[in-house]
C-alpha cells in the first residue's frame, strides 16, 4: 500500500479545454478517497492520469515519493476497476483474474491461489469456470473487483464502479466495495458523481468543478462545512436551503434581514461576520437544520407549500422570496399542505456565503 | 373461440414467410436456377447431351490447369496474408487518431472507388518503360537520368509480384475499412484495463485487441480469400489471356475469348465447377482452423 | 451472431460465383419501330406526314470510340439530314452479332437491318442465307466501281451479298529518330524483310534497348503482322492451294521465323513488348521505334505527329510485298422491314467521296471505290492511303479464313505462343520440332469438313 501524491497536474485537450486545473492532492496510506463532482468536472481525467492512461500536461504523480509521471500505465503498479467492468469476454473469469498475474510472470501456484482468494472475498466462487456473457452485470462487476484485488496493487483505483448497477445492487455493493477495503487497507481512489455514494464511502471527498478543487474534507466537513455554495449544494438530499438576506447592525447587534424575517444572530455567528465588508450574503441552511417551533419562538411564520411523508421524517416545502425550500422536520406531527407552520434556524448550523464568490464567509 | 385464436397464431406465424416468399422467388429463378443448370451442364456431354465427366478430364490435362492453379495459389497466399497485415497496421495506425488520421483515410480509400479495369489500365500506363513511375522515380532522383525499370517485361514471378501489388493496393483500404469498424466496435476500455493490468502494447494488441477482433477478422480474411481465388481482371488487362494463367481468367478466356473451339463450354463448365468447390473448400478451411465452428462464447 | 454472419457472408460469395460463371444467355434486343411522328401546323389544314424510319446497322467495325464518333456524326448524321432515315448504329463483336441475328432469323423477328462485317466471316452469313443478295442495286450505280480485290465471299457463286466499305493493308511505320540506323543504300520504300531485322538489330545495339512493336498480348494482332512476313516469304503462292496462311511450319513461314527470330535473339523487341495488345501507344510514347502494323493505327500515329514519323508500304521478302488484307463489308438483313432505307443508306455509303470521308475520316482504311481516289488530296492520311493501295495492288495478299476454323482466337494464339517460345525466349533460331507441333494444334482447329 502507498500514498499518492499529485503536484500542480493540469491536463489540457488541445489548446483550450481544460480538464483539470492546477490540482494538487496528497492521499495517505490506506486512505480511501472519493473524487466528487458534476459529469464533466475532471474527476474521471484526474483518475486516468494517476492510472497513466491520459498523459499529464503539467505538473507531477508522485506514488510512494517515485515520480511516475511519464511511466506507462503497467509499471505503476496500480489497479483499475471500469465504469462498464471491462472484464475480457474472451477469456474465462478464472484467466481474467489471473491475466495480470501471468503477465507479472508469477508461479502457477501461486496464481491459483491469488485467484482462489480474490474469488472468494468477491464471492464469484463458482463462477470461476464462465464466461463474462454468461454473467449477470452485478457478476461481472465483481469479477473486475477480483481482478483488481489480485494483483495486491499500490493504489486502487474506480471509476464510478457502481453507476451500471440497478438502485439496490449498487447500495448493497457498496457496503461490501466498503467491507472488502476494511479488510485490504488498499489506497483506494474512487470516482464518483453520486454524493450520497461518497459520503458513505469516503475518507476524504475531494469535490470538484470546471477541473478544479471546490473542498477536500472528511463527509462531516463536506457536509456540515461546506466551503462554497456549490458544495453545499451538491452535497445532501435535499441539498441546502440559499436564502438571500441583508446584513443590518442594530443595538450592537448584527441582524440578517429578509422581507420575510429579520432575526439578531448569535455572537458566534456574528463574530463569522465582523469583517464582511458587505450588506447582503447568502444564508445557507439545511433543511434539518429549519426547526418547528412554536408561535413566539419563530423567527418567521408561512404556508406549508406541500408534505411529503418519508417514514422515518417529513420533508415540508414551503414558498420564500419565490424559491422553494425545503425543511426535514421529525415524522410526528403530521404538516399538512396549506397549514400554518412556526419556524427558526439552528443557528449554530447554519452558514454564510459570498454573494459573488460563493464562497463561505468564516 | 380457441379456433379463432388458433387461426390468429397461424396468421403470425406465417407472416414472415410471406414477406420472404418473393425475394426467395427471387433468388429461386435467377441464382438458383442458373447455378443448378451449370452444375447439371458441367456432367453433361454437350452434343449427345449423356451424363459424362469429360468436362473434368479436359480441365485436368489441360496444360494450363496446373500452372493456374499454382499461379492462384501464389496470388491467394501471399496477398492474402501480406494485405491482411498491412490493413490491420494502417488500421491501428488510424485508430490512434493522429492529426490528419481522417485525410489519410480518404486518400487510402481512393483506390477503393476504382474499378479494377481503371486500376490495371492506370498501373499498365504507370509501368510501361516510359510510364509515370519510371517518370516518378526519375523526378525523385532514384533512377538516374537515362535509365528505366523495365517493370512489365520479365519472368511469371516478376509478374506475379505485380499483380499481388497492384491487388494489393486496390483492395487493402477496404479490408482496412472492414478491420477499423472492428477495432472501433471494441469497447477501449477493455485495452486500457490490459494497459492497466501490466501490458505493453504488443502484449494487448496479442491477448485482447486479436482475440477481440476475431469475428471482423474472419470475415475480412474470407472476403479477400473468396475475391482473390476469383482474381482475373487485372491480370487480363497487365499481360493479357494466357500468359498468366489463373483459374477464373481460364473461365473467362473460354467464355470469351474462344467460345466456338468445341471444348470451351466443356472448358468453361469444368473450370466453374471447380473454382467453386476450391472457393467453398477454402472459406470452410478457414473457418474451421479460425474456430468460427467451436461454439464456445455465449452468445 | 458474427460467426453466423460470416457464414452467410461466404455462402452468398459462392452463390454468386457460380451465378457469375454461368453462361449468358442470349441477348436479344428488342428495337420498337419508331412511329411516325404526325407534325400538324396549325395554319395547314391538311396533316403533313414527314416519314421517319429507323435503320439499325450493326457492325464490329469502328470500334474504338473515336472513330465511332466520327462515323456517326460526320457520315450518319448528313445521311439522316438528307433522308430523314435515323440510323441506328451499334458497334459489337463479330460472333455476338452473328448469334444475334440468327436469334432473329429463328424467331422471325429481324429488327437488325444492316450488318457491317468483317471480310473473314463473310462466309458465316452467306452460309447461313442471313444476307440478301444485293446485284440488282449495284448494278444500278453508274458512277462508282467497287474494287476486286475483296469479291471472295463477299460474291458467291456470281452473286453479290455484301458491298465493302472499307480495306486494310499492313504498313510500316518509323520513328524518324530510327532512320539513323538505316543501313547505308537502303531504301524505306522498297525494304526487304532482312533488312528491316537488320536495322532493328541496329537500333538495338545502338540505343541498348530494342525498338521494334508487335502486339505480344495474346489474340490481338501478331497472326496478322507475321503472316504478313510470311506472304512476303512465299506463303499462298500464286497458283497454288499450299501452303496457305494461317499456317505455322511451311518452308516461307519457317523463314519468316527465321527473320524474326533474329530480331527476337539481339533483344530488337520493346522489352515490354509481351504487354503491347495495340502498337499505338508504344509507338507514340516512342517506347517503340518501328512496327509493321495495321495501316489504320499507323494513320493514327502518323497523323498525330507528321513530322515525327516515315511511313513506307510493307516490307518485301522473296516473294514480294505480302500482307494481310482484310475489309469489311456491308450486308443488308434477310427479312428487314426497311429494305429501301437499306438500299438507300448502302448507296448513300459507297459515294466516292462519301468513301474517302469514311476512310479518311477513321485514321487511313483503303477506300473500295475506284472512284474515290480521285478524291485524295495531299495531307497525311492521304499518304498512308496512297501507300496503302501501293501495298493492296501490287502485293501478295491473303483474306483471312476465319470460317474454316472451331474459333479464330485460339488460332491467333498458336502464333502467339510461338512468338513467345521461339522468337523472344529462343536462341534466334528455328525450331522446326516446336514449329510442326504449333502446326498440329492449328490443324485440330480446322472445322471438319
Amino acid at each position: 500500500m502507498a500514498t499518492l501524491e499529485l503536484i500542480h497536474v493540469t491536463k489540457r485537450f488541445g489548446k483550450k479545454v481544460v480538464a483539470v486545473d492546477d490540482f494538487s492532492l496528497r492521499v495517505e496510506d490506506g486512505e480511501f478517497l472519493v473524487l466528487l463532482g458534476p459529469s464533466g468536472c475532471g474527476k474521471t481525467t484526474t483518475l486516468r492520469m494517476i492510472a497513466g492512461l491520459e498523459e499529464v500536461t503539467e505538473g507531477r504523480i508522485l506514488i510512494d515519493g517515485e515520480d511516475v509521471t511519464d511511466l506507462p500505465p503497467r509499471k505503476r503498479n496500480v489497479s483499475m476497476v471500469f465504469q462498464n467492468y471491462a472484464v475480457w469476454p474472451h477469456m474465462t473469469v478464472y484467466d481474467n483474474i489471473a491475466y495480470p498475474l501471468r503477465l507479472k510472470r508469477v508461479d502457477k501456484k501461486t496464481i491459483d491461489e491469488t485467484v482462489r482468494e480474490a474469488a472468494r472475498m468477491t464471492k464469484i466462487e463458482e463462477l470461476l469456470d464462465r464466461y463474462p456473457s454468461q454473467l449477470s452485470g452485478g457478476q461481472q462487476q465483481r469479477v473486475a473487483v477480483a481482478r483488481a484485488l489480485a494483483v495486491k496493487p499500490k493504489l486502487f483505483l474506480m471509476d464510478e464502479p457502481l453507476s451500471n448497477l440497478d438502485a439496490k445492487l449498487r447500495v448493497a455493493t457498496r457496503t461490501e466495495l466498503k467491507a472488502i477495503h476494511e479488510k485490504t487497507g488498499a489506497t483506494t481512489i474512487f470516482v464518483t458523481h453520486d454524493q450520497s455514494e461518497a459520503m458513505s464511502l469516503a475518507d476524504r471527498i475531494v469535490i470538484m468543478r470546471d477541473g478544479k478543487i471546490e473542498q477536500i474534507g472528511t463527509p462531516d466537513d463536506v457536509y456540515h462545512r461546506s466551503a462554497s455554495i456549490f458544495v453545499a449544494d451538491f452535497i445532501g438530499t435535499p441539498p441546502t436551503n440559499f436564502i438571500d438576506v441583508e446584513v443590518q447592525v442594530r443595538d450592537d447587534q448584527i441582524h440578517l434581514v429578509n422581507p420575510y424575517f429579520d432575526f439578531p444572530l448569535n455572537p458566534e455567528n456574528a463574530a463569522k461576520l465582523r469583517d464582511y465588508p458587505k450588506r447582503e450574503l447568502i444564508l445557507g441552511v439545511r433543511p434539518e437544520n429549519i426547526v418547528l417551533v412554536s408561535e413566539d419562538e419563530a423567527i418567521f411564520s408561512t404556508q406549508c407549500l406541500v408534505s411529503e411523508p418519508q417514514g422515518s421524517h417529513q420533508i415540508i416545502a414551503i414558498e420564500l422570496d419565490g424559491k422553494i425550500i425545503k425543511i426535514v422536520a421529525p415524522a410526528y406531527p403530521k404538516v399538512r399542505s396549506g397549514e400554518t407552520i412556526h419556524l427558526n434556524f439552528k443557528q449554530e448550523a447554519i452558514a454564510f456565503f459570498d454573494k459573488d464568490t460563493g464562497r463561505r464567509i468564516e | 373461440m380457441t379456433a379463432q385464436r388458433k387461426s390468429a397464431h397461424l396468421g403470425k406465424r406465417i407472416t414472415p414467410y410471406l414477406l420472404v416468399i418473393p425475394v426467395f422467388i427471387y433468388y429461386l429463378i435467377f441464382w438458383v436456377q442458373p447455378v443448378l443448370q451449370q452444375v447439371i451442364r458441367s456432367f453433361l456431354d454437350p452434343t449427345t447431351g449423356q451424363l459424362s465427366l469429360e468436362s473434368y478430364r479436359l480441365v485436368l490435362t489441360d496444360p494450363d490447369f496446373i500452372p493456374a492453379l499454382r499461379n492462384t495459389a501464389i496470388i491467394v497466399v501471399i496477398s492474402v496474408t501480406m494485405e491482411f497485415f498491412i490493413a490491420l497496421f494502417l488500421a491501428l495506425i488510424i485508430k490512434r487518431d493522429f492529426w490528419g488520421a481522417s485525410i489519410f483515410l480518404f486518400l487510402a480509400m481512393l483506390p477503393m472507388a476504382l474499378p479494377p479495369v481503371a486500376v490495371g489500365a492506370m498501373w499498365k500506363t504507370g509501368l510501361t518503360t516510359n510510364g509515370w513511375l519510371n517518370s516518378l522515380l526519375h523526378y525523385v532522383g532514384f533512377l538516374p537520368e537515362g535509365e528505366k525499370i523495365y517493370w512489365l517485361a520479365g519472368s511469371t514471378w516478376k509478374m506475379l509480384a505485380l499483380i499481388i501489388i497492384i491487388d494489393a493496393w486496390q483492395v487493402i483500404p477496404s479490408v482496412m475499412i472492414i478491420l477499423l469498424a472492428g477495432l472501433q466496435n471494441i469497447p477501449k476500455e477493455l485495452e486500457e484495463a490490459g494497459y492497466v493490468f501490466g501490458g505493453n502494447y504488443f502484449t494487448v494488441l496479442r491477448k485482447i485487441t486479436l482475440p477481440l477482433l476475431r469475428p471482423t477478422i474472419q470475415t475480412a480474411v474470407v472476403l479477400r480469400l473468396i475475391a482473390a481465388i476469383q482474381i482475373w481482371l487485372i491480370v487480363i488487362v497487365l499481360v493479357g489471356f494466357s500468359r498468366l494463367p489463373v483459374l477464373v481468367e481460364r473461365i473467362v478466356y473460354y467464355h470469351e475469348e474462344v467460345p466456338r473451339l468445341n471444348i470451351s463450354p466443356q472448358m468453361a463448365a469444368g473450370y466453374t465447377m471447380i473454382v467453386t468447390v476450391i472457393v467453398s473448400l477454402a472459406a470452410l478451411i478457414y473457418l474451421r482452423l479460425s474456430g468460427a465452428f467451436s461454439r464456445r462464447e455465449g452468445g | 451472431m458474427n460467426k453466423r454472419m460470416t457464414f452467410a457472408l461466404a455462402a452468398v460469395l459462392v452463390v454468386s460465383l457460380l451465378a457469375a460463371c454461368a453462361p449468358k444467355t442470349v441477348t436479344v434486343t428488342v428495337e420498337v419501330p419508331v412511329e411516325r411522328t404526325v407534325e400538324v401546323e396549325k395554319t395547314v389544314e391538311v396533316p403533313v406526314e414527314v416519314p421517319a424510319k429507323t435503320l439499325v446497322l450493326s457492325s464490329e467495325m469502328f470500334a474504338p470510340p473515336a472513330e465511332q464518333e466520327f462515323f456517326i456524326n460526320e457520315i450518319l448524321k448528313p445521311f439522316e439530314e438528307e433522308t430523314g432515315i435515323t440510323v441506328n448504329f451499334q458497334v459489337i463483336k463479330g460472333e455476338d452479332m452473328f448469334d444475334r441475328v440468327t436469334v432473329q432469323q429463328e424467331t422471325g423477328h429481324v429488327t437488325t437491318d444492316l450488318v457491317l462485317v468483317f471480310n473473314g466471316r463473310f462466309s458465316w452469313w452467306t452460309d447461313a442465307g442471313y444476307v440478301l443478295p444485293l446485284d440488282e442495286v449495284v448494278s444500278e450505280w453508274t458512277d462508282r466501281t467497287i474494287l476486286p480485290a475483296f469479291d471472295r465471299n463477299a460474291v458467291v457463286d456470281g452473286t453479290r451479298y455484301f458491298v465493302p466499305i472499307s480495306a486494310d493493308v499492313y504498313l510500316t511505320i518509323a520513328n524518324n529518330k530510327a532512320l539513323d540506323y538505316l543501313p547505308e543504300g537502303v531504301d524505306l520504300n522498297n525494304l526487304t524483310y532482312e533488312q528491316y531485322a537488320d536495322w532493328a538489330i541496329a537500333i538495338a545495339e545502338g540505343e541498348g534497348e530494342g525498338k521494334v512493336c508487335v502486339t505480344g498480348v495474346p489474340q490481338k494482332m501478331w497472326i496478322y503482322q507475321f503472316g504478313s512476313s510470311a506472304l512476303s516469304y512465299g506463303l499462298n503462292p500464286a497458283g497454288q492451294p499450299e501452303p496457305a496462311f494461317p499456317n505455322v511450319n511451311s518452308e516461307p513461314s519457317a523463314a519468316a521465323w527465321a527473320m524474326w527470330a533474329r530480331i527476337g535473339a539481339a533483344n530488337g523487341f520493346m522489352p515490354t513488348v509481351l504487354n503491347v495488345d495495340n502498337c499505338v501507344d508504344p509507338l507514340m510514347r516512342e517506347e517503340a521505334w518501328l512496327s509493321v502494323t495495321h495501316n489504320a493505327r499507323v494513320g493514327q500515329v502518323y497523323a498525330s505527329a507528321e513530322a515525327q514519323y516515315t511511313v513506307a508500304p510493307a516490307p518485301s521478302g522473296p516473294a514480294g510485298v505480302g500482307t494481310i488484307a482484310g475489309a469489311h463489308g456491308i450486308g443488308i438483313v434477310k427479312g428487314t422491314a426497311n429494305y429501301d432505307a437499306a438500299v438507300q443508306l448502302l448507296e448513300y455509303l459507297t459515294r466516292p467521296e462519301i468513301q474517302v470521308k469514311i476512310n479518311k475520316g477513321t485514321g487511313g482504311f483503303i477506300p473500295v471505290v475506284a472512284e474515290a481516289l480521285d478524291y485524295l488530296g495531299e495531307d497525311p492520311t492521304d499518304e498512308i492511303i496512297r501507300k496503302a493501295l501501293l501495298v493492296l495492288e501490287n502485293g501478295v495478299t491473303s483474306y483471312l479464313p476465319i470460317s474454316d476454323f472451331q474459333d479464330w482466337g485460339a488460332v491467333k494464339k498458336v502464333f502467339d505462343d510461338v512468338f513467345q517460345q521461339m522468337v523472344l525466349q529462343g536462341d534466334g533460331t528455328v525450331d522446326q520440332a516446336l514449329l510442326d507441333e504449333a502446326q498440329a494444334r492449328l490443324d485440330a482447329l480446322r472445322v471438319e469438313q
